[in-house]
């Protein structure tokens, strides 16, 4: 899928969940994306964060640390 | 089956605990108080003569046949009108009675055609039913005296006529477009001798009659009479079965002659209409039987090439083989399906399986995708499922109604006219659109509030409605104590109470005056019993979900959930829209919303199916579409839906289905989709299907056959063939068994069967051990997720914002006359009243730009334009435009963009920046991609 959609949705994503503080926000949109999201679409992110990881919101950084971090578990 | 006649008690049941017991020809009966004895009568087993009454209706005693003598009384009074009391003693056949009957009718005959051989209606009439009734033998008045005899014919609607020769004035047709429809656009012109039923002095096309065929429906005469009786004949046969349109889901007699089907007569017993129909339901069937269906598979190995006709065997081997190869060279991930919320749950049903099962990944989206996906997110998040929360007769029971993006007159008519019924007792209305709806002000109903509010603003209203009631002290706060989380209502508690939610400081975003938005919600909050009900303009946004979540925020901080008359309510687009989603169509959930990871969910999927699933969730649409134009996903199986035409930014989806090389069309026609199609399986119509609806109210109803298939198969057969093919065989007997593998693998279906609904009519899911007859209102003592779990709803402005360069929002939605991409409605005679989508422009807007009314107009946005006629018209604010998407001429999704809802990727149809200018260019000129040829090669 074309970066731009995928950072575009995960950013409106992140977004939408920052009226609940930011750890909580976190959680959410890691849970958000676990459950809507394939495989490659998160893992696509995943390797586009790495490079540019000023163009995201830190909530979907944080995100996409925990769903890492829940993946190597 | 033989023509099913409905029994008519003649007036209404009476709603009442309290019963009186009275006396008819000597039979005791007990009956509700308030009862008429002309009802009395018919529950005792008698029939009373009549001819102005019918149980649909008021009674209004005017026709004199129904006379009575009672023990005690004087004269001979109406027994349509005389309610029950205790001990009356009644006698419905006395010499006194007949007598005058007799001569009541010899006046009615004495100026009405004597054409009962020759009249369509011969057989099928209630004046000659009750001429024999009354045992009339002669007209001693002859038929030289004035009379109306040579009164016209009005012929000008297209789908009946009112023959005013053989009208007898009894009104039931002025009633029933006044108390069943509520359009009130009949009425008895003149004085005594001279008076007759006249659709406001003009002729029915031309009146504001809507076609709903409540007047031909009450008719006791061939005044009334459907064209097709005329030209075809009496009908002399009944299936029962369920409208195809929209998510009403009324209840249809299909009558028939021989094989004919002559008419569809809105059923008295249907849950969802209970004998009302609009338009479309009632005679706009046409499509069915058009020349335009296609009946034979077709295929072709590139979109540029004619269509070759091939046999059945043929097709789905061509399509299995091409599958097989496609995944073969690009992996498991790179096809899927989409299924189709027009279709059955038992064909939606094995669409869901063959993708999960055969194609082995869960790439399977539905067509609610792109309208109410956000209400099963936002129901499900709040209160545990993704459904409405009430039945349609609840809003009887409603004191304050709130329409929040929901047109109901034009796209839900039938709850449209229930609503207005109840608005017409006195509930009161709050209107929430950017366009002024008929709602708003029609006959006898005037809106309290119409928050006209600019588009994308949703979320910022409904907010400040909230934010009022916390502010105000309106919060039911037992209700919240009892039913609610407390930590994530504390949570919304702080979030709602936060100045940049009230009234005043949204006023320059939304529009709305603060005082209006303080007042709307001391209303809904005041109720007792306040109802939202809601369409797509709430969730074809960039935060549909979030608004979804609001208004269940606000229902339940004011304990609106659980009982008659109120809740959150959803009007479905599409008449299966609710069964297309409960059936698992979603890419991340099976039948009955578990999620595809729970183990234990999945497990009992595998053991039935024979086959191993995937735990990870599949693509939706658009990220199918995305993938397809990045080369990464190849195929796609389309049931019954015209992405093409529906979509979002036509060209985008144009241009991914090019990129496919396969794509597989499930259809009755070839539609816009079927360009670019590789093969071509021909659909059913309703008419041909067997199976089940469930409309917005989660009523599951039948659907049956009343004509064979075309095709020669039913749509689930063709399925299954091709996952066979594909080497996952599938193979059910009827369709009956498909519903017994739902009910055994989705809890909330556990009790449903074929055999259940044709028993007791239709089910309202959950159906099951604890509710073996169905839930018509949930969440009545808890929430199906146990507690209501309020959300913090923040107001995100979309992206989509006007420019200078386009300054205008474009917002969209339909007519009454037309449905959706107008597959089935323009292929009939609705198109008399609607013949190509127009753009509606403010006078304001229009004269900026130099535009006339009717003259054609550019619509342009950053993605696309299209041509159009303009309408000038007040229904919309300076600053927003819209039109409907009815036509593919038009393709008002050319101009639509790819902003989407964050929660579930919704297309955000109403809010598209866009601008109009004048243009000399005609339609079909727009700058649409250029589509494939779709000639058949036979």
């Amino acid at each position: 899928m074309r970066i731009e959609t995928l950072t575009r949705m995960a950013q409106q994503i992140a977004i939408n969940n920052e009226g609940v503080g930011e750890c909580e926000a976190i959680e959410r949109v890691a849970k958000h994306l676990k459950t809507f999201w394939t495989s490659a679409m998160v893992d696509e992110l995943r390797g586009y964060a790495r490079g540019h990881a000023d163009e995201l919101d830190p909530v979907v950084l944080g995100a996409l640390e925990r769903l890492q971090a829940q993946h190597q578990v | 089956m033989t023509l099913l006649h409905e029994s008519d008690y003649g007036t209404p049941a009476a709603v009442c605990d309290e019963t009186v017991r009275v006396q008819v020809d000597g039979i005791d009966v007990t009956v509700p108080k308030g009862t008429s004895v002309m009802r009395a009568a018919a529950e005792a087993g008698l029939s009373v003569p009549k001819l102005c009454a019918t149980d649909s209706l008021q009674p209004f005693g005017s026709c004199r046949l129904c006379l009575v003598e009672i023990d005690g009384r004087k004269g001979t009074p109406a027994s349509c009108t005389t309610p029950c009391e205790p001990g009356m003693v009644v006698r419905t056949q006395t010499p006194k009675v007949e007598r005058l009957r007799r001569n009541v009718m010899e006046l009615y005959i004495s100026d009405h055609p004597l054409d009962c051989l020759t009249c369509p209606a011969n057989g099928d009439c209630e004046l000659q039913d009750m001429a024999g009734v009354v045992g009339l033998r002669e007209v001693r008045y002859g038929y030289e005296g004035a009379n109306h005899l040579d009164a016209p014919t009005d012929a000008s609607n297209p789908y009946f006529s009112f023959d005013e020769s053989k009208c007898i004035v009894c009104s039931r047709c002025v009633r029933a477009c006044d108390e069943i429809q509520g359009t009130l656009a009949l009425t008895i012109v003149g004085r005594g001798f001279e008076s007759k039923v006249s659709p406001g002095g003009r002729s029915f096309f031309d009146s504001e009659c809507v076609s709903c065929g409540a007047c031909v429906q009450a008719c006791p005469t061939a005044t009334l009479e459907e064209k097709s009786v005329i030209e075809l004949g009496m009908p002399t046969r009944t299936v029962e079965t369920t409208c195809a349109y929209c998510g009403v889901g009324c209840s249809f007699k299909a009558e028939l002659r021989g094989d004919e089907l002559v008419r569809m007569v809105p059923s008295k017993s249907g849950g969802a209409n209970e004998g009302h129909s609009c338009v479309k339901g009632r005679f706009a069937w046409g499509y069915a039987t058009h020349s335009d269906r296609v009946l034979s598979p077709l295929v072709r190995d590139s979109i540029t090439e004619p269509w070759r006709e091939v046999s059945w065997e043929e097709a789905i081997a061509f399509a299995a083989r091409r599958l097989k190869e496609i995944q073969a060279a690009h992996g498991t991930d790179s096809i899927g399906g989409i299924t189709s919320s027009r279709c059955t749950n038992e064909e939606v049903f094995v669409v869901q399986k063959m993708v999960r099962a055969a194609f082995g990944n869960n790439n399977v989206d539905t067509c609610a995708r792109v309208c109410h996906s956000p209400t099963g997110y936002g129901l499900k998040t709040t209160f545990g499922t993704s459904a409405g929360t009430q039945d349609f007769k609840s809003v009887a029971a409603s004191d304050v109604i709130v329409v929040i993006g929901a047109n109901p007159t034009d796209a839900h008519p039938v709850f449209g006219s229930r609503m207005k019924r109840r608005l017409r007792q006195g509930a009161r209305l709050i209107v929430i659109d950017p366009r002024r709806i008929d709602l708003v002000r029609s006959p006898h109903i005037t809106a309290d509030y119409h928050l006209q509010l600019q588009p994308g603003t949703n979320v910022a209203v409904v907010n400040a409605i909230s934010h009022v009631i916390a502010e105000e002290g309106l919060i039911d706060d037992d209700f919240v104590a009892d039913r609610c989380d407390p930590i994530l209502y504390a949570e919304w508690r702080e979030f709602i109470a936060r100045p940049e939610n009230s009234p005043e400081a949204l006023e320059a975003i939304t529009g709305v005056p603060a005082a209006d938005i303080r007042a709307a919600a001391r209303l809904y909050a005041d109720g007792p019993n306040s109802a939202i009900y809601y369409g797509l303009g709430v969730t074809e946004h960039s935060q549909g979900s979030t608004m979804v979540m609001a208004m269940a925020n606000l229902a339940m901080a004011t304990g609106n959930i659980g009982r008659e008359g109120v809740g959150v309510n959803p009007l479905r687009g599409q008449n299966n829209v609710q069964g297309s989603c409960d059936m698992g169509s979603f890419p991340h959930e099976f039948s009955g919303y578990r999620h595809v990871s729970d183990d234990v969910v999945r497990e009992q999927f595998e053991t039935l199916w024979g086959a191993e699933l995937r735990g990870d969730p599949g693509m939706r649409i658009p990220n199918m579409f995305d993938a397809a134009v990045t080369g990464e996903f190849k195929a796609l199986f389309v049931q019954g839906e015209d992405v093409a035409q529906s979509d979002p930014n036509t060209h985008h989806v144009q241009a991914a289905l090019a990129a496919m090389e396969l794509v597989i069309v499930q259809d009755l026609f070839l539609n816009e989709t079927a360009r670019y199609a590789h093969v071509f399986l021909p659909g059913t119509s309703f008419l041909e299907k067997d199976g089940t609806f469930t409309n917005a109210e989660r009523r599951i109803n039948r659907v049956r056959p009343v004509m064979a298939s075309k095709t020669g198969k039913q749509e689930w057969e063709v399925t299954c063939d091709l996952s066979t093919a594909l080497g996952y065989p599938m193979h059910y007997d009827s369709a009956s068994q498909i519903m017994d593998e739902i009910a055994t693998l989705t809890p909330t279906f556990a009790g449903v069967s074929f055999h259940l609904l044709d028993e007791v009519g239709s089910v309202q899911w959950p159906c099951n051990a604890d509710h073996p007859l169905g839930t018509p209102v949930m969440h009545v003592d808890r929430f199906v997720r146990g507690q209501g779990a309020f959300q913090v709803t923040p107001y995100v402005p979309t992206e989509e914002r006007s420019t200078r360069r386009y300054p205008l929002l474009l917002t969209t939605g339909r007519v009454l006359s037309q449905y959706n991409v107008g597959a089935q409605t323009r292929r009939t005679a609705n198109v008399e009243w609607f013949e190509e989508d127009v753009l509606d422009i403010h006078e304001a807007d229009a004269e900026a730009r130099g535009i006339a009314d009717g003259t054609w107009v550019t619509l342009a946005s950053r993605v696309g334009s299209t041509v159009m006629r303009a309408r000038i018209c007040d229904r919309v604010p300076p600053g927003v435009v819209y039109t409907t998407f009815h036509f593919p001429s038009s393709g008002a999704n050319v101009v639509t963009t790819e902003y989407s809802d964050w929660a579930t990727n919704c297309p955000e149809y109403k809010v598209t920046a866009v601008e109009v200018s004048p243009t000399l260019r005609g339609p079909g000129e727009q700058t649409v991609g250029v589509a494939a040829g779709s000639s058949v090669a036979g």
